[in-house]
C-alpha cells in the first residue's frame, strides 16, 4: 500500500476484516496509526565540472568490483559482480576495448578475478558441481564432497579464453 | 520511554481496538500454585485455554530450565514440569501438555537476547538499547480445536506467538506482570507487526489470523496452510486524514491477496 501525497501527517484509521471466508467467523480489528512525514534527504548536488566523462560498464545490474587502473594508466578495469563481465576502458578517450565474460556466479575471492602484472591474461575462478558421495566403512557412514570448479584465463587483447585449469581427479574432502 | 513509540521525528501512536467478543484477559486469575525454587531472576508468562479463557497454564524461565505447568493443575514442582534448554541453552522443547480437556503438542519456547536481533531489526534495536539485559521470547504450539484442522500434529491447528502490532513478547517479572497468551479464543484479522507508514511511500501491510492476548506480542497467530481456504483473502480499509482542512479525508481499500 502507498500513502498519499495528499495525507496529512495525521493517524490513519486502518479497519482489517476477512468478510470472504465467512465460515471462519474472523472478527474485524481496527487500528489508529500515525502518518510519518518524508524524512529530508541530503540535498542533491550538482556534478562536478571537473568531470570528464562517463564510462558505463554493459552489466547494468551487477555491483562493480575490481576497479583499477593499469601500471601505465592508460587502461582501466572493473568487473560486475555475480554476472561476471570484466570490462576494459581505454582512459584517454573512454573508447570500450573489450569485454570479457567470465559467467555469472557467486565466488569466494575478491575481486572476483585478478590481472597478470602486465595486464595481458585475466583469470577468474568457476565453481563448478559440488558432489555429495554418502560411503559406509566399518560400520560408520561418511560423507564425501568434491568440487570439480576450475581456473580459466583469457587473452586481454582479443577476449579469447586461453587455458582452463582444472584438479584431476576434482578435489574433494571426506 | 514508551518502548512501543515509532523511531523518527513524529512519534506514532497505535491502538488496537478489539472488535470480537474476545474473553476479558485483564481479569484473569493469576494465582500460582507452589513453585520450585529459583536458581536466578523466573521470568512468567500465563498460557490460557478455551474461548472462554476459563484453563490456565503457566511458564516460567528460570536461566536455563523453563517451568511449564503441563497438566494446567497449577502446581510447578511436579518432575516432568522441568524443561533443560538445548545445547544452544535457549531453546526449550517442551512437548505435549494438556489443557481445556485437550492434548495440544510441540510446544517450543526459544529465548533470544534483543542484542542478537539488533543488528536486523530496528524495533529490537531499540528496546535493547533500553534494556541490555531483555530477551525477546517465541513460542510455537500445536494447538487441538474444535471444528478446526490445520497442518500441524494429527490436524493440530500450529500458532506461532513472538510480536505484533502492540510490540516483541517478553516474559514478566512476576505473576502479576505476566503476558496472558490466548489459544483457542475467538479469531481475528490482525496486523502482523507494526508498519510504518510514511506520505509518499510504498509500505507492505502483513496481516495474520489470531487471537489477541493481553501485553505486548502476545497474539497466537495460527498458520493459515490448511486452515485458510485458498482464493480468499482478506481486506484493508484506511481512512487518511487530508492534507489541508478543506479536504475530505482519503480512502483506500486493498484486498491483501498474496500470501507470504
Amino acid at each position: 500500500m502507498r500513502v498519499p501525497e495528499g495525507a496529512a501527517s495525521r493517524p490513519a484509521i486502518i479497519t482489517l476484516s476477512f468478510d470472504d471466508w465467512k465460515e471462519g467467523e474472523i472478527f474485524p480489528s481496527q487500528y489508529e496509526l500515525d502518518i510519518l512525514t518524508r524524512p529530508l534527504g541530503p540535498a542533491p548536488k550538482p556534478v562536478s565540472p571537473r568531470l570528464k566523462g562517463k564510462l558505463v560498464h554493459p552489466a547494468r545490474k551487477g555491483t562493480m568490483d575490481g576497479i583499477a587502473f593499469s601500471a601505465d594508466s592508460n587502461r582501466i578495469v572493473a568487473g560486475d559482480y555475480p554476472g561476471g563481465i570484466v570490462q576494459f576502458w581505454d582512459v584517454e578517450s573512454g573508447k570500450e576495448l573489450v569485454a570479457i565474460d567470465t559467467g555469472y556466479g557467486y565466488r569466494a575471492s575478491d575481486p572476483f578475478f585478478s590481472l597478470s602484472s602486465d595486464w595481458r591474461t585475466l583469470f577468474s575462478a568457476r565453481r563448478g558441481e559440488v558432489t555429495r558421495t554418502a560411503v559406509e566403512k566399518d560400520g560408520q557412514r561418511l560423507a564425501r564432497w568434491e568440487f570439480d570448479g576450475d581456473v580459466r584465463s583469457w587473452d586481454v587483447a582479443t577476449g579469447k579464453l586461453r587455458h582452463t585449469f582444472q584438479h584431476s581427479p576434482p578435489r574433494g574432502i571426506g | 520511554m514508551n518502548r512501543f513509540s515509532l523511531p523518527g521525528a513524529i512519534t506514532a501512536l497505535l491502538l488496537s481496538l478489539t472488535l470480537s467478543q474476545a474473553a476479558d484477559l485483564t481479569k484473569i486469575d493469576r494465582k500460582i500454585g507452589p513453585e520450585p525454587t529459583y536458581q536466578a531472576q523466573p521470568k512468567y508468562c500465563l498460557l490460557v485455554f478455551g474461548r472462554d479463557a476459563q484453563h490456565r497454564v503457566w511458564l516460567v524461565h528460570d536461566g536455563d530450565t523453563l517451568y511449564v505447568d503441563r497438566n494446567a493443575n497449577g502446581d510447578l514442582t511436579e518432575p516432568a514440569e522441568k524443561a533443560k534448554g538445548g545445547d544452544d541453552g535457549r531453546t526449550f522443547e517442551v512437548g505435549e501438555l494438556q489443557a481445556d480437556y485437550r492434548t495440544h503438542k510441540r510446544l517450543m519456547v526459544q529465548v533470544t537476547k534483543f542484542e542478537r536481533l539488533a543488528h536486523i531489526d530496528p524495533e529490537a534495536k531499540e528496546r535493547w538499547q533500553q534494556d541490555a539485559n531483555a530477551s525477546h521470547y517465541l513460542l510455537l504450539i500445536d494447538i487441538e480445536l474444535a471444528g478446526r484442522t490445520g497442518e500441524g500434529i494429527d490436524g493440530r491447528a500450529t500458532h506461532v506467538v513472538s510480536r505484533d502490532a502492540n510490540g516483541f513478547l517478553e516474559f514478566g517479572d512476576a505473576p502479576e506482570r505476566a503476558p496472558v497468551i490466548h489459544f483457542g479464543g475467538p479469531w481475528e484479522v490482525m496486523l502482523f507487526g507494526r508498519p510504518r507508514l510514511t506520505i509518499g511511500r510504498t509500505t507492505d501491510l502483513v496481516v495474520g489470523i489470531g487471537t489477541p492476548g493481553l501485553g505486548a506480542g502476545t497474539t497466537a497467530y495460527v498458520g493459515y496452510e490448511g486452515i485458510i481456504p485458498k482464493g480468499l483473502s482478506p481486506r484493508a480499509d484506511i481512512t487518511f486524514a487530508p492534507a489541508s482542512a478543506d479536504q475530505k479525508p482519503i480512502r483506500a481499500r486493498y484486498d491483501l491477496t498474496h500470501r507470504c
